[in-house]
Order: C-alpha cells, then sequence, then structure tokens
C-alpha cells in the first residue's frame, strides 16, 4: 500500500508544532538565554522578524512550483545530481536532529527518572516506537501529532501560568543584554531556534490544498514563535542567568517551580509522560522524512520497508558513547550552524536560483 | 470352580476399549460438485416432481419433512396433488384453513364458474377451455402471498424459508404459498442496553420482526430495507437498511458490496457478520456499534447510517462507527443535556481509568513515587511489606481472578450467579488480604478499574480495554512511564490509522473536521442539534431548522 495520505490544515500545523514543542522540552530556550542572557527577549523579537521574512521568502519562492518541495525545485535547477546531494544532506541533517533529540531526551529521562536503566535501554524503547509508528504509516503518525499537540501545548501554556508568581523583573534587566554585538550580532546565530523552518521546505507536496501552504506556514510559526518567546520570557525572569546554566531540559526546569500542595510533590512527572508521548511522535516524523526523501532520491514504491533501517542507524549513532556534556556541545556548535547554513544557505540559495531559472525559461 | 475364581482375579484380560477415530475425508463432497447450481424444472407428471423432492430432502431420513397427497376435485375430474413443507417452520392453521379447506371442500362450488374459463378460437370454432393454474391461483387460494415458479432452485428456497409448496399434475407451475410461522421469542427488554428513561422493547431473533420495528418507529416511505443472504449453505437473510434521502449512496454501495461478497458456508449472527465487513482485520477494538435497541438503531438511521439486521440475532450492526459511538448510552438522547453531558464526561474518564489505572499504580510505586504523598506511599509500602509476591505476580493474579469470577457469574445458570459473586468477593478480597497474598491498596485498585470498565456501554469496547489494561502493567512494571508512554502511543497510533466504512476512527476530531452542532464529545440541548455528522457526508446535512421551536418566537 502507498502512504499517499495528505495532510489537513491543522494537522500540517500540528506537524510544525510538534517540533517547535520538543525543542522547548529539549535545551533550545536555555541554550538562547546562555548566550544573549538578559538580551534574549530582544534576540526573540530580532530572529523572530528575520525568520519571519525568510519564511515570506520561501512561501514566495515555492508559489512558483506547484506541489514540489526543495528535492524537486533542486532536481529542476541542476539534475538528478543536484536532487541527490540535497536529499543526502537533507537525509544527514534528519539523522543528526533525530541522534541529538534521542540521545539528550534519553539522558534526560536517565539523570532524572530512571537512574537504573542503562540508556541504550530508554533509546531502544523509542527505537521499537517509532519503527513500528512508521510501519504503520503517515497517516497515523500524523493523527498521532495532531492528537498530542493540544495537550502539550495546554501543559506549556499551563506551565508558563503556574510559573507566573515566580517571576522576578529584575532577572530580565537590562533588556539589550550585555551589549548591542551579543544581542543583534552574535544573537543572530539564535536563528536556529526557528528550527521548524526546515520543514517549510518539504510541508508543501504533503499537503491536501497545497494552496493553503501560505496559511499554513505563517500561522504555526506565529504560534511557534510566541511558545518560544514565553518559555524563554519565564526562563529568564525565573531563573537568573548566571544560575542558568545547568544544562537540563528547560520546560522541566520550569516544572519543578511549580507547587500542587502536598498531595502531587514532584508535578514534573505527571508531565514526563506527555513529553514522552510528544518525544516519540517527533522522532517519529523525523524517520517519516528520512525515509520520505530516501524514497524519493532512489524512487522506492514504499518508504515503510526502509523503516528498520533507518531506525536501525538512528540505533547505531546512539550507541557512539557520548555524556550529556558533549551532546550539548554538539547541540550548541555543530547543530546549530549546520542548521543555519542549510535554512538560510542551501535552501533559500537554490530557490532563488530556480525562481531565476523558471522566470528565463518563461521569457 | 476354584480354577474360575482364581482365573477371574489373576488371569491377565485385555480391556475392550470402545474406540472410534473419525477416518480421513474419505468420502469429500467434491466443491464443484457442491457449488453446482439446480437445473432442473417443474414437470408435469406429479410423480416425477415428488420423487425428486423426496430425494432432495432425504425424506426417507428426514423426519421433519410433511408430505400430504390429496385428490382434487374439479370438473368432475380428480387431480392428483400434494402438498410439501416443513413443520416447524409453517403455521398450521394457516396450511388447515386457507389451503386444506378450499381446496378439498370449495373446489366443487367454484367449478363452474364461467370466468375462469378460457375462450379459445382455434379459426374453425370456438370452445371455452378450462385453466386450472388460474383457478387453483385466482379463486381457491385465499391467500395473501402466493407465487408461482416452475424452477426447483427457487422452490427449495422458499420451502427451506417456511412456504408451502402445492403441486398438481399436469401443471408446469408450482404454488409456493407462504405459510410462515416460526415461534420465536416475543419482544423482551434488552438485555445488555437497558435504560431507565427510554423505550423498552430490544430486537429480537425475527428479521422480519426486527424490520417491523424499524418502520414502527420511523413512518417515512424513505426507510429502505433492503434484503440478501449470506451464507453457501444457511442462506441466512440480512436486512440492508437505510434512509434513501438521507444516508450517503457510496455509504450504502459500500456496504452492499461488503455483505453481497462473502463467499461463506454459513452466517449465524450480526457480530459473525461484522467481523466479515469490518475494514482493519488486525485490531482489538470495535468498528461498528452493535445495538438490541430498536430506538437506538432508528436514531442512527435519521443520523445517516446503516442498520445491518441479521435473521436469527437480536442485534443490529450500526455502521459506520467512531470512537465516541461507543461511548454513547442510549440514554443520552433522552436525558436533559446537563446529565447526559455530565455522565458522558464520567464515562470518558472511566475509559481512560479502565485502562490505564493498574499500570499507572505498578509505575508509580516501582518507579515514579515521587509523585504522590510520602505519607501515602508509606502506607503502600507497609501494606506490602508482608507479602512474599513481587508487584507484577500480585496485580495480574488480582486482575485474573476479577476476571474470571466475571466470566463465571455470565456463564453460571443466574441462581448461582450471586453465591459465584460472595464467593469471589469473600476469597479475593478478605482471604487474600489476610493470606498477605494481596495487599489492600491493590484490591481498591483492581475493584475501582473494574468499575470504570463497566461504565463503557459498549461491550465490545469494554472487552478490548480490560485485554489491553493487562499490556499497560507488564509496560508499567518493565519500565514505568516511559512504556506506558510508549504503549499508549503505538496504541494510539494504531488507532489513528483504523476507519470504519471510510470515516476515521477519531472522527470528529482527527482529523479535524468544523464540528457540527450534533457531533463530538458535549452533547448540545435537544433545540440545538442542528446538523447531522459532518464525517457522513449525508444527502441532508440538517436535522432541525435554526429556529425549531417556533412557538417561542410566536409568542413574541
Amino acid at each position: 500500500m502507498k502512504s499517499n495520505y495528505k495532510l489537513e490544515k491543522i494537522e500540517a500545523i500540528s506537524l510544525i508544532l510538534i517540533v517547535m514543542i520538543n525543542k522547548l522540552i529539549l535545551n533550545i530556550p536555555y541554550f538562547l538565554v546562555n548566550l544573549t542572557e538578559t538580551g534574549s527577549i530582544v534576540n526573540i523579537f530580532y530572529i523572530g522578524i528575520i525568520d519571519f521574512i525568510l519564511l515570506l521568502a520561501i512561501i514566495k519562492l515555492l508559489s512558483k512550483f506547484d506541489n514540489a518541495d526543495i528535492l524537486d525545485v533542486s532536481e529542476f535547477l541542476a539534475g538528478k545530481k543536484l536532487k541527490n546531494v540535497i536529499g543526502i544532506l537533507s537525509i544527514l541533517l534528519f539523522f543528526l536532529v533525530g541522534f541529538v533529540t534521542l540521545v539528550d531526551f534519553s539522558n534526560v529521562l536517565h539523570t532524572i527518572y530512571f537512574s537504573d536503566f542503562k540508556i541504550m535501554y530508554i533509546v531502544l524503547f523509542f527505537i521499537v516506537g517509532i519503527t513500528i509508528a512508521n510501519l504503520i504509516g503517515f497517516k497515523s503518525i500524523s493523527r498521532t501529532i495532531s492528537f498530542v499537540v493540544p495537550f502539550a501545548l495546554i501543559s506549556v501554556i499551563l506551565i508558563l501560568i503556574s510559573s507566573f508568581p515566580h517571576l522576578g523583573i529584575k532577572n530580565v534587566t537590562p533588556i539589550l543584554g550585555k551589549n548591542y554585538y551579543t544581542t543583534f550580532g552574535l544573537g543572530l546565530s539564535n536563528t536556529f531556534a526557528m528550527y521548524i523552518m526546515v520543514y517549510y521546505y518539504y510541508l508543501k507536496p504533503l499537503l491536501k490544498n497545497p494552496s493553503d501552504f501560505k496559511k499554513i506556514s505563517i500561522t504555526s510559526y506565529i504560534i511557534s514563535w510566541f511558545l518560544l518567546l514565553a518559555t524563554v520570557i519565564s526562563m529568564l525572569a525565573i531563573f537568573s542567568t548566571n544560575s542558568s546554566n545547568e544544562p537540563i531540559n528547560s520546560l522541566f526546569l520550569l516544572v519543578r517551580q511549580i507547587e500542587l500542595g502536598k498531595f502531587i510533590q514532584r508535578v514534573d512527572s505527571l508531565f514526563i509522560l506527555l513529553w514522552i508521548f510528544a518525544i516519540l511522535s517527533y522522532l517519529s516524523l523525523i524517520i517519516f522524512f528520512i525515509n520520505k526523501i530516501f524514497k524519493k532520491l532512489v524512487n522506492l514504491s514504499n518508504e515503510k520497508i526502509i523503516s528498520f533501517s533507518t531506525s536501525s542507524i538512528l540505533f547505531g549513532l546512539t550507541l557512539i558513547p557520548m555524556n550529556i556534556a558533549k551532546i550539548h556541545f554538539i547541540e550548541d556548535t555543530i547543530y546549530k550552524y549546520v542548521i543555519i547554513s542549510f535554512i538560510f544557505g542551501i535552501g533559500l540559495f537554490i530557490l532563488i536560483l530556480a525562481n531565476i531559472k523558471k522566470s528565463r525559461s518563461k521569457n | 470352580m476354584i480354577k474360575n475364581i482364581w482365573n477371574n482375579i489373576f488371569s491377565y484380560k485385555e480391556k475392550e476399549e470402545y474406540n472410534f477415530i473419525l477416518p480421513n475425508s474419505s468420502n469429500n463432497i467434491n466443491e464443484k460438485e457442491f457449488q453446482k447450481e439446480d437445473t432442473h424444472i417443474v414437470s408435469t407428471n406429479l410423480k416425477d416432481n415428488l420423487d425428486y423432492l423426496k430425494i432432495k430432502y432425504n425424506m426417507l431420513i428426514n423426519s421433519d419433512i410433511k408430505l400430504r397427497e390429496f385428490e382434487l376435485n374439479i370438473q368432475n375430474k380428480k387431480i392428483p396433488v400434494f402438498l410439501f413443507y416443513i413443520d416447524g417452520m409453517v403455521e398450521d392453521d394457516a396450511i388447515n384453513n386457507f389451503i386444506m379447506k378450499p381446496l378439498l371442500l370449495k373446489n366443487s362450488i367454484k367449478m363452474t364458474e364461467p370466468k375462469k374459463n378460457q375462450i379459445i378460437d382455434d379459426g374453425k370454432q370456438k370452445y371455452t377451455k378450462f385453466n386450472l393454474e388460474n383457478f387453483l391461483y385466482s379463486s381457491l387460494i385465499p391467500q395473501n402471498s402466493v407465487k408461482k415458479e416452475n424452477e426447483f432452485k427457487e422452490i427449495v428456497k422458499m420451502i427451506n424459508a417456511g412456504f408451502c409448496i402445492l403441486f398438481v399434475e399436469s401443471l408446469t407451475n408450482a404454488l409456493c404459498i407462504e405459510t410462515k410461522g416460526f415461534k420465536g421469542r416475543s419482544i423482551d427488554q434488552p438485555i445488555t442496553e437497558a435504560v431507565v428513561k427510554g423505550s423498552h422493547e430490544g430486537f429480537v431473533e425475527n428479521i422480519r420482526t426486527n424490520t417491523s420495528m424499524l418502520r414502527k418507529i420511523i413512518n417515512n416511505e424513505n426507510l429502505i430495507i433492503e434484503e440478501t443472504t449470506v451464507g453457501n449453505i444457511s442462506k441466512t437473510k440480512v436486512a440492508i437498511c437505510y434512509m434513501k434521502n438521507i444516508t450517503n449512496d457510496d455509504l450504502v454501495a459500500e456496504a452492499k458490496y461488503r455483505i453481497n461478497n462473502l463467499d461463506i458456508d454459513y452466517l449465524l449472527s450480526s457480530e459473525q457478520l461484522s467481523q466479515f465487513i469490518k475494514d482493519s482485520m488486525t485490531t482489538a477494538f470495535p468498528q461498528v456499534i452493535s445495538s438490541e435497541r430498536p430506538d437506538k438503531s432508528c436514531n442512527y438511521l435519521l443520523l445517516g447510517r446503516i442498520i445491518v439486521l441479521v435473521n436469527g440475532s437480536p442485534f443490529s450492526i450500526i455502521l459506520p462507527a467512531v470512537l465516541l459511538d461507543f461511548l454513547t448510552s442510549p440514554e443520552d438522547s433522552n436525558l436533559n443535556y446537563h446529565y447526559a453531558n455530565f455522565l458522558k464526561g464520567l464515562r470518558a474518564i472511566a475509559l481512560v481509568c479502565a485502562l490505564l489505572i493498574p499500570g499507572l499504580y505498578i509505575a508509580i510505586t516501582m518507579y515514579h513515587y515521587e509523585l504522590i504523598p510520602s505519607e501515602l506511599l508509606f502506607a503502600i509500602i507497609s501494606a506490602r511489606e508482608a507479602i512474599p509476591f513481587p508487584i507484577i505476580f500480585e496485580i495480574i493474579i488480582m486482575e485474573g481472578s476479577f476476571e474470571l469470577i466475571q466470566e463465571a457469574s455470565i456463564r453460571v445458570p443466574s441462581s448461582f450467579s450471586t453465591t459465584v459473586g460472595i464467593i469471589g468477593a469473600l476469597i479475593l478480597g478478605e482471604a487474600a488480604v489476610s493470606a498477605n497474598i494481596v495487599s489492600p491498596i491493590l484490591i481498591i485498585i483492581v475493584a475501582f478499574s473494574g468499575i470504570c470498565a463497566f461504565a463503557i456501554p459498549d461491550n465490545s469496547l469494554r472487552f478490548s480495554i480490560k485485554m489491553f489494561r493487562f499490556m499497560y502493567i507488564i509496560l508499567g512494571y518493565l519500565s514505568g512511564f516511559l512504556g506506558i508512554a510508549l504503549g499508549f502511543f503505538l496504541h494510539f497510533s494504531i488507532l489513528a490509522s483504523q476507519s470504519s466504512f471510510g470515516v476515521p476512527y477519531f472522527s470528529p476530531y482527527i482529523p479535524y473536521n468544523n464540528l457540527s452542532s450534533n457531533e463530538g464529545i458535549y452533547i448540545n440541548p435537544v433545540w440545538k442539534r442542528e446538523k447531522r455528522n459532518s464525517f457522513l457526508n449525508t444527502k441532508k446535512p440538517k436535522i432541525e431548522s435554526s429556529i425549531s421551536m417556533k412557538w417561542r418566537k410566536n409568542e413574541k
């Protein structure tokens, strides 16, 4: 059976939001605050505008290609060779993202809840889940995502609301940060926080109605940006920048501030069930994209058949011995710049050139 | 003599055991032979017809096949005839009063009636010819349903369905007279879907009674009841009911396509049929609704769904179905919407609790004890201190026993079921705690999850929930919340890919449709249930006008 399932509007928005929610569960807000400190709020507005301009550019540039993703556009631009190069780069990027997410979250679980378990055992649980989900198909992945996103959103909003009593205005001043260079110069690298941009390059052919692409992209972008802003404000206002250097996931730190009376002593345990569900959905989505790209590159009839191989490779990557400090180093350096160069460099460059070629061929 | 006694006591005798072994299938009937169509037609020679039927119905060994041979006295001629029927499937009074009496007593009166004589002009002279077949059909058999048939294939079908067949010498057609008279259960209260407010009528085994119950509620000519047969041997009657002006045509076509394309020997119940026509073969969750209530079935019928009735089964199949339907009680539509919503919400919570509570308990007590207050944790630990078994063993024993008691109380005669309940409660409750086999808190957990399961209105859903509960217990034991989240994720993924007759299982939420006023978990007040479910794509989306209570408007 071929997976020709197409996404409805809400499903597509959920798909983008699950990416952002996972980034919030993991350490993106921490990295932002770590770099720009009290200037993070201004920095979020700054990178938000830049990324939004980029998003509009992507929408505009893709509008000339009906139902096409970045692979189709690169094939149009320079034939199969470029398509293969972009495809392989994309696969590597998704593997990197999957690897970082999986290892990071498994480490968090190991540290906080399952210290008796080996990390491999935790990783294996995720691998089994995402393999089966991909074998069931994209339809079920996208529907599961649209189920978990409202709950995850509610949980994030609840956490943010619950953290209000702990906010300290002193912690967010000076609002422009250490200096202009850090906030606006070095802070430019924080554009990677809107990592969701990568998915816009691949979203259009998955939509039931490609004409909704603009609406879906803008809506999901605004919600994602707002979530990022709220999390960063909460983190910054609750923890002073000096004490926020604990490399534990951002939402987890916020949840630990919540008190629900004497009965539930550790509220974070309540959320962990939902977060595991969210991470499973997100990882399944990453594997789906890897399979989908691979299918396009080698003309496979069905991407499901390579789910085992893709998941095994991801599992193999997690076997590389890594401690949490190394993972955070990868996230803060390699991961960050790979994403920036993909979003702002390769992707945009190909789209611009392809548009020039298209307009020339019309003339 | 001593020798005999000696031999009887001590000598070895081989025991004569009765040892029947079922032989290999040496006398199998060839499948092609079995499927060969009967092409025989009625002969003008009465004896040929009789012999054929005697062989066909194995009359020498078949006890309930009845044959009544007699002679008609028409125009001073004696014409041999015979009646053929199956005892127990016909109404004796109908045969005696409306077939035998007219044929044996009244025929002499009618024989001179001129209208029955056909005028034949052969060119040379005009003369009247007596048409026996028309005479019998029009004047002698005062029955409302009489069919002329000359193919034995059809005649046999009708005999099997409870018709009485009249064969007459020299006629090429047999007269098939409807005299069905099965003995069956009278209309009674539905056992599995009892309600306080609402109708107390339930379906019975007779398909015609069931269709008439639908007709009784929906007095509209657009209610279509199409009939078909399923089962090469059983020829079970199946009725497909829908509202012609409401239900989506493609849905009707799909239902008919699936039902008409079943190559099976027999069909005994609607549950069996629902398994044959469901979309996904792998999932344990129900995909069609099963109901023994005509009012519930009619409600769904009027909302644009299809009802399938199977002869011999007191349950209707309602299709398509979404998960929310299984949380809806037939009473919901009769209750004030405040209560209905409260109860439906309670049922939704009960569903989650029935599925997850034992698994969560095991996960919390083993891995996430930081969640509960220290006092409660100490209480649990001290209660478990004297118990020698691991918690997984304890919980599986209790859950298993609970299911066993339930199963046993269903199987035993009703007079014993109370005893089984008491024994179960005493032994598994009091005694197990006193013997330090289980902890008291576990009894509470198991009892609570059991009660939650009973709050689920649909039987099939309840069974699947109870079954999957064990999976969550094992996952909770293996890895706490991690295992439960993984199990729930996979469970949800499987269900999310499922659909019932093209309708996604989590409709109308996933994929999200613009919710109409009459769908979703929230039940609107009766005056606000304006639209039918959008996921059904019905021909008539509106149920009521935007202002249904016109009297309120008129008052102004």
